[in-house]
């Protein structure tokens, strides 16, 4: 080779990279199609290892999956749901508000879970279709906690409607937030966002729910503590909550001894929620002594207005 | 049903000390008797059996004195006909029994209850009824048929239909009067999706289970959760995987001791390798504690949230362990000593509860 191809061909070689780097982005996409794809119809034979390397892919499997959300085979439907559940991208949201209106219960749970827990409810509420697939969930027959919760972000006449009507026909029902939280009857998860958008029934119901009930009513109620505006309610809350000493679960894994208790996720909960500042340190694995308690009483006595 | 008509303590001779050693060997985890080895089923009495009784009767919540009486026999699965004897009900009372075990039926509670899948179908026996009828108060939640030309188990043979999601009762009327019930609970599929990790450190340290056991272990789960809570379990993955650092001879979780040096606490390092596209989480390891002493092997495994670290040690069948572990996954506690379910920590039983079903699944 002489001096001149010596120098010209890498010279060749870089001018064909850059001419090629743009279509190498297509590609890309294209290649990330053709994973998704690979790995719903693996998924179709009920094999899902590749649904579960797709995960590792990020958000940009996203646009790729709207179509496996409509999809008759409902495991299909609920992979695509599981993956959009593993993320925390925007993107999701549109594609998780269509999955809320899927004929199966579990995946409109699912959805709904994934909104509430993975998005910002505020920045969701600006989105109006996602208030109206809630509703319409809901009018479906869906009474996941989450849904129910999330509603509460979207004020108006027919978000109260359909939780009032929910209320009217869901007797005895339960309901629960994750998959190891506490049952509770779905009545106790619409009243806390019944309680939000200003209606006194909901608020009655939590203010007696606070004052007596399970342990694990209560315990929910700590868990969804940033749902509950009143501060009548979390007083009432505190005050039945910081004293019980009931084992729950959570905190630890099963077996533990001494389990957790009612009272040690009431600090954990109080002071996160009311951002309260302690001289000793809360975590979820430790019981709290009774003079940490006492300084959360204080505490929230000091920064919570009484009604 | 095996019957016994006396009570027996050490010292006793016979079958029927033959029949409690057969039991107790079927009961008992193995490293809870003497010696972590079977009883020799010779039907003599003596300390070994003794030892092994007052550890049954520890598990279930039993007086444990080592006599073999009316409520230890019963609790051993025996009918007991001796001094002492539990009266049988009256009999000509509508009285609702399962058709099959582990099917989805509480007969502890009142009224007793009975779970059936949403679009499929339980069968229960209905005895002392055969004059009576049988209605549905619900029959858009749930409908009742008798099997055609079946009258079995000296009753009849009830089939439950579940149509929408919610909860009923089937009455059994003589004439306007309702003089037996049934609660049917109509429960949704809920699918849990798990992955299996094996585990391996970099110091040679590896679980012994196998990959190729992973579909036995879901069939057999299935058996316990989807007939009686009709929760399914879902392979999503099983896997290899490795952790690049020395776990040691016992993996931990000991965030919540004081005094332990934090890195002795491992769980958050194998927690971090989760499938994020799967619901649970199992890691299998070669040993796990979760306690002061580590050193003492009392643990087989512990869930916390949508993980769950399982070690190769145990007492029970694997598929039983794992079956437990994902009932506290579904938000389940160890329930009061005494009880004998799939959720209680000493368990010759994987039968679910009313109370526990409705938690797994509500």
């Amino acid at each position: 080779m002489n001096n001149w191809a010596r120098s010209f061909l890498p010279l060749l070689g870089m001018t064909l990279l850059l001419i090629l780097q743009p279509s190498r982005g297509i590609a890309m996409n294209d290649d990330i199609a053709v994973q998704v794809n690979a790995a719903f119809a693996a998924a179709r034979q009920e094999n899902y290892e590749l649904i579960s390397q797709l995960a590792e892919q990020g958000a940009q499997i996203i646009p790729y999956l709207k179509p496996y959300l409509q999809d008759d085979n409902e495991m299909l439907r609920l992979q695509a749901v599981a993956l959009l559940t593993a993320s925390a991208d925007p993107a999701v949201v549109p594609l998780l508000t269509l999955a809320l209106r899927d004929a199966s219960q579990e995946l409109r749970a699912r959805a709904a879970l994934a909104l509430y827990e993975r998005h910002d409810p505020l920045q969701l509420a600006e989105r109006s279709e996602v208030g109206e697939a809630l509703r319409a969930s809901i009018d479906q027959g869906n009474d996941a906690a989450a849904a129910l919760l999330l509603l509460g972000y979207f004020p108006g006449k027919s978000s109260l409607k359909a939780l009032q009507a929910l209320n009217k026909r869901a007797g005895d029902a339960q309901t629960e937030l994750a998959t190891w939280a506490p049952v509770v009857p779905v009545r106790l998860a619409a009243a806390v966002s019944l309680s939000r958008l200003g209606d006194q029934a909901g608020r009655l119901t939590l203010l007696q729910t606070s004052a007596e009930s399970t342990p694990a009513e209560r315990e929910f109620l700590l868990s969804v503590l940033r749902e509950i505006d009143s501060p009548e309610v979390l007083h009432a809350l505190a005050a039945g909550t910081l004293g019980d000493v009931s084992p729950i679960g959570g905190g630890v894994p099963s077996g533990v001894q001494p389990q957790r208790r009612l009272c040690d996720l009431a600090v954990v909960s109080f002071v996160k929620r009311l951002s309260l500042k302690v001289n000793f340190v809360v975590d979820d694995q430790h019981p709290f002594t009774s003079a940490e308690i006492d300084a959360v009483r204080q505490a929230i006595a000091g920064s919570l207005p009484q009604g | 049903m095996a019957t016994a008509n006396r009570m027996i303590q050490k010292g006793s001779t016979g079958p029927d000390v033959k029949l409690l050693q057969g039991l107790l060997n079927q009961k008992v985890p193995l490293p809870k008797l003497p010696q972590g080895k079977k009883l020799v089923e010779d039907g003599i009495f003596g300390s070994k059996t003794d030892a092994a009784t007052r550890a049954f009767q520890q598990m279930k919540g039993l007086k444990v004195d080592g006599v073999v009486g009316p409520k230890t026999w019963e609790a051993l699965g025996v009918t007991y006909t001796g001094p002492g004897a539990t009266p049988a009900p009256p009999a000509g009372k509508p009285t609702f029994e399962q058709k099959k075990p582990k099917d989805g039926f509480d007969g502890t509670v009142n009224p007793p209850w009975q779970m059936v899948p949403m679009s499929g179908q339980k069968t229960v026996i209905l005895k002392n009824a055969a004059n009576l009828t049988v209605v549905s108060r619900n029959p858009g939640i749930a409908t009742v048929e008798d099997v055609p030309k079946c009258f079995v188990h000296g009753g009849r043979e009830l089939l439950i239909k579940g149509k929408v999601k919610g909860t009923t009762f089937i009455d059994v009327k003589d004439g306007a009067t309702t003089v037996a019930s049934l609660e049917v609970a109509v429960k949704t599929k809920k699918t849990v999706r798990i992955t299996f990790n094996f585990l391996e450190d970099n110091a040679g340290h590896k679980t012994k289970r196998s990959l190729s056991d992973v579909p036995t272990w879901v069939q057999k789960s299935n058996e316990i959760l989807l007939n009686q809570a009709n929760v399914e379990v879902i392979k999503q993955n099983a896997r290899n995987v490795k952790i690049n650092q020395n776990l040691g001879g016992v993996v931990r979780y000991s965030k919540h001791i004081t005094g332990v040096a934090p890195g002795e606490h491992e769980w958050d390092v194998i927690v971090a390798k989760r499938d994020s596209a799967a619901d649970l989480n199992i890691f299998f390891v070669w040993e796990y504690e979760q306690d002061n002493t580590p050193n003492i092997d009392n643990v087989e495994a512990g869930t916390l949230g949508n993980n769950c670290i399982f070690e190769d040690n145990i007492g029970y069948q694997t598929h039983e362990t794992m079956a437990h572990e994902i009932g506290h996954f579904l938000g389940v506690d160890h329930p009061a000593p005494g009880l004998d379910l799939l959720m209680s920590p000493g368990r010759t039983d994987q039968r679910i509860s009313k109370a526990h079903a409705n938690i797994m699944n509500p």
